[in-house]
């Protein structure tokens, strides 16, 4: 016989924040969760307006705007990495002459929208000599925008690293730029990585801006597919169905570096 | 004599007009939002099944898919079934992409106010919630009197930070035909072709709309967290 010498297990049971209110809102729930699914669910299934979506075709021209969407996403995160860590740097440095121009661009691109942005990246760079077609001119406008919300991060990030390491930087006798690059941003990185990750997931949804300047991503090969037969909420739903399995997969990767880091 | 910015003064009463139906596009979708993300916060902390999912699925769908293809979706997609959204109220008349851009708006806009509402609900401990209920207060009294209020003092800035990105994604609502400030750019830069000078005069308005908000923000940011705002020198350690 095996002596049981470790303790059971403790039952945690998590209370609700709210107690008492289970079978009336329950009952209410499910009614109202049923109605709907009889009245406005299953007449949507068999309409009939799903029939393109059993050709090969039609998921091919989709899956060309998503690799589309998907690197102008991969390539703008990068750049606007980069970009956003620089931008946090000059913010908090003591030089006027970095800190003022950081400061100044970051609150300026934070507080417009970032239609506008890739909107005018389009047809504004060609009129100061930089000709880019839309798939550039679209990374060039995301990477202008997210680098200003990432240098927001970077710099939440960097000043969450204690000041200790700074210290201790310092007597050690490094330099302000290794005590930076060796010390602080990689603590600093390792931290924000969730923050960034959520940070993607509005990229992700922002890509879909460059359908107003003709770029043939996701959205725009969903555009031209209900134009052609006439079936928008059916095609629009697909689409964002696609949009939607990235950015709840982001979210989850983000959710668990979140609880990793912590 | 030709200046830098003679032709936005020239036709300033067009960003006029755009900027006005963005204000009012904002100002709507801002109260309706707030509704709905109060009335989905409280559906998700409720215990009960039916409700709850239809919550969570709400949420999660208009968060992870884009602005765009909603707007566009709905826009397009309601004529289809037979809907359509145009009033006249007051003696305002109030055309198929104002609804529909209010309505899209405020749906995408509600699905994050109800998160942001949600985690400051499930900040409330528990036993205020057990100690209203001995009290004897039913379900919307307890969320009314008890919960919400202390919730949402610890969500204003969170949701400052949202109403700012709404007025941001208002923007987006030109590609449905709405006369905002966006189109009305596009508009007149068409008309005089200075690109330079009418991106700077919408990103202007943009910030006169945004800024007052982004300060009231961080005023009760550190208003309600004294501590949280610490300032560090990067050389200070010198």
């Amino acid at each position: 016989m095996v002596l049981e010498t470790t303790t059971p297990p403790l039952k945690v049971r998590r209370r609700s924040s709210l107690p008492g209110f289970n079978t009336l809102t329950n009952i209410i729930g499910w009614l109202v969760l049923g109605l709907l699914i009889w009245w406005v669910i299953i007449p949507a299934i068999f309409n009939g307006r799903w029939q393109i979506f059993q050709e090969r075709a039609i998921w091919e021209f989709l899956a060309e705007g998503l690799w589309v969407t998907v690197q102008i996403a991969f390539f703008a995160v990068i750049l606007s990495t980069i970009l956003g860590v620089v931008l946090a740097l000059g913010r908090l440095s003591n030089k006027k002459i970095w800190a003022v121009p950081a400061i100044t661009y970051i609150e300026i691109i934070r507080a417009t929208p970032s239609f506008l942005i890739i909107f005018y990246a389009f047809i504004g760079l060609p009129k100061i000599g930089i000709k880019l077609d839309s798939f550039w001119a679209a990374i060039v406008g995301l990477t202008i925008y997210t680098s200003a919300v990432l240098a927001e991060i970077v710099r939440a990030g960097i000043l969450s690293v204690d000041k200790g390491q700074l210290e201790a930087a310092y007597s050690l006798g490094l330099a302000p730029f290794h005590t930076m690059t060796k010390i602080v941003l990689p603590q600093a990185l390792r931290r924000m990585i969730p923050a960034i990750v959520s940070q993607l997931i509005t990229l992700v949804k922002d890509t879909s801006l460059a359908y107003v300047i003709a770029l043939q991503e996701l959205t725009s090969q969903g555009r031209a597919i209900y134009q052609k037969y006439g079936n928008v909420l059916e095609t629009m739903f697909v689409i964002a169905l696609i949009y939607f399995v990235i950015c709840y997969v982001l979210s989850l990767v983000s959710q668990r570096l979140e609880v990793k880091n912590h | 004599m030709d200046y830098f910015g003679k032709g936005i003064i020239e036709n300033l009463n067009l960003f006029w007009d755009g900027f006005l139906t963005t204000i009012w596009v904002s100002i709507l979708a801002a109260i309706f939002s707030l509704v709905i993300g109060l009335v989905v916060a409280c559906l998700r902390v409720i215990p009960g099944g039916g409700l709850k999912i239809m919550a969570i699925v709400y949420t999660e769908f208009f968060r992870n898919t884009p602005f765009l293809v909603q707007a566009l979706a709905l826009y397009f997609g309601l004529p289809r079934l037979g809907i359509q959204l145009q009033f006249n109220l007051f003696g305002l008349e109030f055309n198929q992409s104002f609804v529909v851009g209010t309505l899209a708006l405020s749906l995408y806009t509600g699905a994050y106010v109800a998160e942001t509402i949600r985690a400051g609900l499930l900040i409330v401990p528990p036993g205020q919630t057990e100690a209203a209920r001995s009290l004897g207060l039913s379900l919307l009294q307890t969320l009314w009197y008890v919960v919400i209020p202390q919730a949402i003092r610890l969500v204003i800035p969170p949701l400052g930070n949202l109403y700012i990105a709404m007025i941001k994604n208002s923007a987006i609502l030109s590609s449905i035909a709405l006369v905002d400030l966006m189109s009305r750019a596009t508009f007149v830069n068409n008309r005089i072709d200075r690109t330079f000078e009418v991106f700077s005069a919408v990103i202007i308005f943009y910030l006169v709309l945004t800024l007052p908000l982004a300060w009231g923000v961080s005023y009760f940011e550190k208003k309600l967290n004294p501590y949280r705002a610490r300032s560090l020198k990067l050389r200070g350690a010198r």
